[in-house]
């Protein structure tokens, strides 16, 4: 009695798998027939009237940052004038991760994809996943740094292109300015090595050390939490009396920043200055209270996924960036402060209500191609190299 | 007289037949069918397309082997808590024979790595005297310090050749020839049945004369085993080898074998059948959710609120001993 149980649910398993399995490929082969009917009739989007309803998926951390959320609301804008939806899916940011996200997103249907690659071995794989799918993806927050796999991913015609910053320019001022001030100690704080980002920051402030004699005395690297960054904090200060800085390359925890900053204050030792390359959520009060004395970083960071978000829309719309479909590389602008109230005056038009990169009219009249046909890759570069929340 | 003595023996035969009805059994059954019919209602049908069951493949493959090799040690009521930092340490060492000796390399060095590991798991359970439980969360801390040295705290990549084989067929007959020598192993040999009896009353198998503290750590070695060829997955499918490697194996792969009504006491209750039931739920679970945008930190509350269901319903509580 008990088998045959088993062997009828079982049954009715396979055949309810079958019945569901009728619509299997239905969203699908939607997608493939819109992407085919916009190109074949009417050869791109001309209006937003023809643009068919399509969704980006992006892997974006959940780390809680304010601008995130800026994103949010920049692309509620972005994907309303366009027809579009956009599915923010916190994924797993280690290279399996990746690749699931990538798989799952594909399967549920999606027309274009965002990735922020822990490495540049995954980008074959998700380059062949999405040329078989006919999904547009590209890649923001980094480069590719391997030669062979740039060639590789480069000759998709489903890739568009990349937004990221100059990491290694950017780790170069940031060591220039500690030169300056004098600094001859500091302490690292870093991603793992192999995250391409931090590893070409530290390849820029090495450089900087050497020119200016700055010897890296201690580092410490990964952390998940800002309870790691207290730890290394505090262990830094006691093994280092003679420490002048501590210098933050990269770190995925929400508020090590300032869980730093408070490790030094607790610990008496506020003549160590905290130096740090991505702007810390705190970052007025850091600067106010004296131990934070520089920033450089991108003017928000997930600037450049709107950017790449940007490309894919209107690689979907069939009026790519660049004419002939090659992907598009776009670099971001490093924004320096150094001061409390440059430091204020960024945190208050970041926390400003309902705050957005760009408002809609920007977005309509400028970024999409259908309706500002001199789009190209260096126009595109110029309204990048014109933001700043500061303006 | 006769007729109603007849009568109520047939009522008795019928009572006896039907037996006692018992849910635990058919639990795992009914969560599978449940989450198939929703998700796939819910999807519009999507879970079922030829791309999602690719990707629930090649997630699915990683807990599907896992919870094979997990059931030998369920069977004798053990735990090993070092199955991912296995993974990630058996990970790298086989890229590093990629890169330095060639690619044919990796997956020697993968097993060799794993199995290696589950023979100390082993030999530390059986002649230190240390608890499974124990003996695997020190090994796991071990290995995870150990990957970053090996490592150097970074990303090892592979060669990019070997991002071409992990191909369908290569994974499915990966996985049907596990799921195959598995269930053979663990009904029909001598092994497996001493797996059972160990969880039931290792004392009694003692005195059979049967070799307990072999029979205790060969479970470990089969899973170092398998461990090691899910690294070897895990290295020519992304292509590198990180610290992070196999991070939610040791989750993904318990929750699947409670999922499948597995009991963490062990003993002649343990049946394959639940293995793979589990991880196809869990598998299929994690896509369904995907697929409907739900993020991954709703998931893991879900995943968290199916755990603790799965272990109300499949928790034996009167033959629950100590973890060994």
């Amino acid at each position: 009695m008990k088998k045959r149980s088993l062997g009828i649910l079982l049954s009715l398993i396979m055949v309810i798998s079958l019945l569901t399995g009728c619509q299997s490929n239905e969203r699908a082969t939607e997608a493939t027939e819109t992407v085919q009917k916009t190109e074949e009739e009417t050869g791109a989007v001309t209006s937003v009237l023809d643009m068919e309803a399509y969704t980006i998926a992006g892997p974006f951390p959940d780390t809680g940052l304010i601008g995130f959320d800026i994103l949010r609301r920049t692309l509620e804008l972005t994907m309303a004038a366009s027809n579009g939806t956009f599915v923010y899916n916190a994924a797993d940011l280690t290279a399996d991760g990746v690749l699931s996200f990538v798989e799952s997103e594909i399967a549920a249907g999606v027309e274009g994809l965002i990735v922020t690659p822990p490495t540049d071995s995954v980008l074959p794989t998700i380059c062949t996943l999405c040329e078989e799918a006919g999904v547009y993806w590209g890649i923001s927050l980094r480069s590719i740094a391997d030669e062979e796999i740039k060639a590789i991913v480069e000759a998709s015609p489903y890739y568009v292109g990349n937004c990221y910053e100059d990491e290694e320019e950017t780790g170069y001022k940031a060591g220039k300015w500690m030169g300056e001030q004098g600094y001859k100690k500091i302490a690292l704080i870093s991603q793992a090595k192999g995250d391409t980002t931090c590893d070409a920051r530290e390849v820029g402030l090495a450089r900087a050390c050497e020119e200016y004699g700055i010897e890296i005395v201690a580092e410490s690297r990964g952390f998940t939490q800002a309870s790691d960054a207290t730890s290394a904090t505090e262990s830094f200060l006691s093994a280092n009396q003679e420490l002048d800085a501590i210098f933050y390359a990269g770190t995925a925890a929400t508020r090590a920043h300032e869980a730093t900053v408070k490790a030094i204050q607790d610990a008496g030792r506020e003549e160590v200055k905290l130096v740090t390359i991505d702007f810390p959520e705190e970052m007025g009060r850091n600067f106010e209270s004296g131990i934070q004395v520089y920033a450089i970083g991108l003017p928000s960071i997930p600037y450049d996924c709107l950017i790449t978000i940007i490309k894919v829309i209107n690689a979907i719309a069939g009026t790519p960036i660049n004419d002939d479909g090659s992907p598009s590389s776009s670099t971001m602008s490093m924004l320096e402060i150094t001061s409390v109230e440059d430091a204020f005056a960024y945190n208050d038009a970041l926390y400003a209500e309902g705050y957005t990169f760009y408002d809609e009219e920007i977005i309509t009249q400028y970024l999409f191609k259908w309706n500002n046909p001199d789009l190209n890759q260096e126009s595109l570069q110029a309204i990048i190299d014109e933001f700043s929340p500061l303006n | 007289m006769p007729e109603q003595i007849v009568t109520a023996d047939r009522m008795q035969g019928i009572k006896d037949k039907r037996g006692k009805f018992d849910f635990r059994t058919i639990f795992p059954f009914l969560g599978l069918l449940f989450v198939l019919i929703l998700f796939g209602i819910m999807t519009k049908g999507s879970l079922f397309s030829k791309l999602n069951l690719k990707a629930v493949l090649n997630d699915g493959i990683y807990v599907m082997i896992g919870t094979v090799g997990f059931l030998f040690l369920f069977a004798q009521g053990a735990l090993d808590f070092s199955v991912g930092a296995n993974m990630a340490t058996s990970c790298a060492v086989a890229a590093i024979a990629a890169n330095s000796i060639g690619p044919g390399a990796a997956l020697p060095a993968a097993l060799l790595t794993g199995t290696a590991i589950g023979i100390i798991n082993g030999l530390v359970y059986t002649k230190l005297r240390i608890s499974a439980f124990i003996t695997t969360l020190s090994g796991m801390f071990i290995l995870q310090g150990l990957v970053l040295v090996i490592l150097d705290g970074s990303v090892l990549a592979a060669p990019i050749s070997m991002l071409k084989w992990f191909t369908n067929p290569l994974k499915l007959t990966i996985l049907m020839a596990v799921l195959i020598i598995g269930y053979i192993m663990f009904q029909y040999t001598p092994y497996g049945k001493i797996c059972k009896s160990i969880g039931s009353c290792p004392e009694a198998v003692r005195q059979t004369g049967i070799n307990l503290d072999f029979y205790r750590a060969i479970p470990f070695v089969t899973m170092g085993l398998l461990v090691g060829m899910l690294a070897f997955l895990s290295l020519i499918r992304t292509g590198s080898a990180t610290n992070n490697t196999g991070g939610t194996l040791m989750f993904n792969v318990l929750n699947a074998a409670l999922l499948g009504g597995l009991p963490m006491s062990g003993g002649p209750t343990t049946k394959f059948r639940g293995a793979i039931v589990g991880s196809l739920t869990i598998a299929f679970l994690v896509s369904g959710m995907t697929i409907m945008g739900i993020e991954t930190t709703d998931q893991q509350i879900v995943k968290g609120i199916v755990f603790l269901i799965a272990i109300g319903i499949s928790f034996d509580r009167k033959n629950m001993k100590i973890i060994k």
